[in-house]
């Protein structure tokens, strides 16, 4: 039986399969708008994989630059 | 050092002098260049050129040692090529736009990238049109690195002249 275990605001979230770990998802913010989101796959507790899904921030010609 | 996102003054420059095409298929080569975890140099407004991917000491004209190396579908230390999206006209402000960049089978540990003009133009080639931090290192363990541009409109697009 899986189960998934996420809190409302949390930035990190967790899918449970027989009682172990088996995918985390992080979310990561950017300054003003973009995040990433990254998935780590687990096997017998172990990290067997990670995935990363960004959308980047984008620039104007006319903005401050930002850090 | 540091990543600042950032269209490059220089790049502004280019502009005016016609060494920039983003035209869908007949434009000029657009590439993605993934900037190393702990890089030894500063990226941002100041960056004008890639130079010599992987060889030679970080400047604002080199991305030298910080190039991220080859890993899986990111098949080159000069890094993706990427499909243009032909420029359009969002309100007041042009928007520039590119595919969305997919890469399996990667291990990468990257802080952001610097998107910049293969062809070379006025007899250089490798001009930066701008600077895109990750905000924190970015890492993939043999995964996918997926890159999705933000949507192409006059406050989010990945390139914007105003």
């Amino acid at each position: 039986m899986s189960e998934a275990r996420f809190q409302q605001e949390s930035t990190t979230g967790q899918f449970y399969y027989g009682g172990k770990l088996c995918l985390q998802v992080i979310y990561e913010p950017l300054t003003s708008s973009g995040y990433s989101l990254t998935v780590q796959h687990f096997k017998d507790g172990a990290l067997v994989q990670q995935d990363v899904f960004a959308v980047p921030e984008g620039v104007s010609t006319q903005s401050t630059a930002r850090i | 050092m540091a990543i600042t996102t950032a269209a490059t003054n220089s790049g502004k420059v280019e502009l005016g002098l016609g060494y920039h095409n983003g035209t869908t298929s007949t434009g000029d080569a657009y590439k993605l260049l993934l900037i190393e975890s702990s890089q030894a140099g500063t990226y941002g407004a100041s960056t004008t050129n890639v130079g010599t991917p992987g060889t030679g000491t970080p400047s604002t004209s080199n991305t030298g040692t910080d190039a991220h190396v080859s890993t899986g579908d990111y098949n080159s230390i000069n890094g993706v090529t990427l499909t243009n999206v032909t420029p359009t006209l969002s309100g007041s402000t042009a928007v520039w736009d590119f595919d969305d960049v997919v890469m399996t089978g990667t291990t990468i540990s990257a802080d952001g990238f610097l998107i910049y003009n293969s062809a070379t133009k006025g007899g250089v080639a490798g001009r930066v049109l701008s600077v895109h931090s990750f905000g924190s290192t970015k890492t993939t363990t043999g995964g996918t690195f997926t890159i999705q541009m933000p949507v192409a409109d006059a406050s989010n697009a990945i390139y914007r002249v105003a």
